[in-house]
């Protein structure tokens, strides 16, 4: 009986151990370009004022990709799936600039502003370009699939009619590859003006 | 409940070759002591003359006649010996091919190997690694049909060679270049809506790596032999194609830097 109880065990180990499965599936499924924020002039990392609020949103419809970012010195965009080119309008605004709620009181609507408090849109927006090309990303069977994208240009364009303290000065591209990592893409200079 | 049922059926096999082991083990220790009925060769030291020890092979008896007990002893240890070249074996893997029709993934192997001495036994494994699955949740469907090949030694660590009954130790180096196919739902863009398909066939994959195996075997009857063996697999090459590494390699098993796996062997001397 002792004789063949050990090779029966160490049969049952192995199917036991070959029996067990694991799902690598990647944590975040949402592939988003990585934005760091840094001064022009001194070209180190920038941490917005808590005073200024930062909004994204793409040029062609009213989806709002960032809302109000504040006291931060990165952020995350996702860029589009089935296109090559991304064209987004960068607000930069006092936060006390209204941008979105109703407010019962006043009767506004969301970004319509008042007297006291503009609407953050109604500012003239900064633009970034970025042309890239979207590949699907297989994991595994168990995971569903995703695309990366693959940078090939970033340009900004900083608008003439900006009054605000600051506006965009130029783009770097520090890393093509979009994907699951937490890895920065784009560094984003800002630059003081000399209005208000 | 597709892998329990896959795994019932390699552990009934697993099971039968274990008692079968068993059974031929248990009469290889009665031969090493001494409790067999097979005619031995003994030596007294008064006269030195050879005896049979049993009379129940009463036609066969043979004398032969010594200088000493050493030599006695030598001669009896040189009859056991194997030539170099003992022989060479045929056979597939049943573990395979109950997963290749049971599960996801599988394959149909067959092995040859020769027997050196009966301590080395060089190794060629060729096979067609399958897998035709699609999971339920993401609806994504991979399918590859190729072949793969293995080149090793194995090493007998048991006492008694001629038996046909083996302690194997053996390692292997793996190589599979493969197309595999992938088709699934189109990827919906969260943000902006759009659809991108998602089917991609003659993707390309090539995979080495290299395998620890360590196994029983057994001589049930005649030329017939059953044997198990628990296989470590490391990964040391993976070609990713366009759209990410394959999920299945044949021969290797799910993709990833390391691998456990098993085979059941069914063997025939030649």
């Amino acid at each position: 009986m002792k004789r063949f109880l050990q090779p029966t065990l160490i049969g049952i180990a192995t199917m036991l151990l070959g029996a067990c499965t694991n799902i690598d599936c990647p944590l975040d499924n949402v592939v988003m370009m990585q934005c760091g924020i840094y001064d022009a002039e001194t070209e180190q990392p920038l941490t917005l004022p808590v005073e200024w609020a930062l909004s994204v949103k793409p040029a062609d419809r009213d989806t709002i990709l960032l809302n109000r970012a504040y006291g931060t010195e990165s952020f995350l965009l996702p860029l589009k799936e089935g296109e090559e080119k991304d064209t987004l309008l960068f607000f930069l605004a006092p936060i006390s600039y209204d941008t979105g709620g109703t407010d019962e009181e006043e009767g506004t609507q969301e970004g319509e502003g008042t007297e006291n408090q503009p609407a953050a849109t109604s500012i003239e927006p900064d633009t970034l370009f970025v042309n890239h090309i979207g590949t699907p990303h297989f994991e595994s069977v168990d995971c569903p699939a995703s695309v990366f994208h693959n940078i090939t240009e970033a340009t900004t364009k900083a608008s003439p009619k900006n009054q605000l303290r600051w506006t965009l000065d130029r783009v770097k591209l520090v890393r093509n590859t979009v994907n699951y990592d937490d890895i920065e893409n784009l560094r984003i200079y800002l630059r003081t003006t000399d209005n208000q | 409940m597709t892998t329990l049922r896959t795994f019932a059926f390699i552990f009934a096999l697993l099971t039968t070759s274990s008692l079968l082991s068993a059974t031929s083990l248990q009469k290889s220790t009665d031969l090493l002591q001494g409790n067999c009925d097979r005619p031995t060769l003994t030596v007294t030291a008064e006269d030195s003359v050879v005896k049979n020890a049993t009379d129940s092979v009463p036609d066969k008896k043979k004398r032969v006649t010594y200088a000493s007990k050493e030599e006695a002893a030598k001669a009896l240890e040189k009859a056991k010996e194997l030539p170099t070249f003992a022989g060479f074996s045929v056979g597939f893997d049943v573990c395979g091919a109950a997963m290749a029709v049971l599960g996801s993934w599988g394959q149909y192997e067959a092995v040859a190997r020769a027997n050196l001495k009966g301590r080395y036994f060089p190794t060629v494994e060729c096979g067609i690694g399958y897998s035709h699955h699609e999971d339920e949740t993401t609806e994504i469907r991979y399918s590859v049909n190729a072949p793969y090949f293995r080149l090793g030694m194995d090493y007998n660590l048991a006492n008694d060679v001629a038996s046909g009954n083996r302690i194997l130790l053996g390692a292997r180096y793996g190589f599979s270049s493969f197309q595999y196919d992938l088709d699934g739902p189109d990827l919906i863009d969260p943000v902006y809506g759009t659809a991108t398909p998602f089917h991609f066939s003659g993707l390309k994959g090539c995979n080495h790596w290299l395998e620890l195996c360590a196994g029983l075997e057994a001589k049930v009857v005649g030329i017939l032999h059953i044997g198990w063996s628990i296989r470590y697999k490391f990964r040391i090459s993976n070609k990713p194609s366009a759209v990410g590494s394959p999920w299945y390699v044949p021969g290797f098993g799910k993709n990833d830097g390391h691998a456990l796996g098993g085979s059941l062997h069914i063997l025939i001397d030649i």
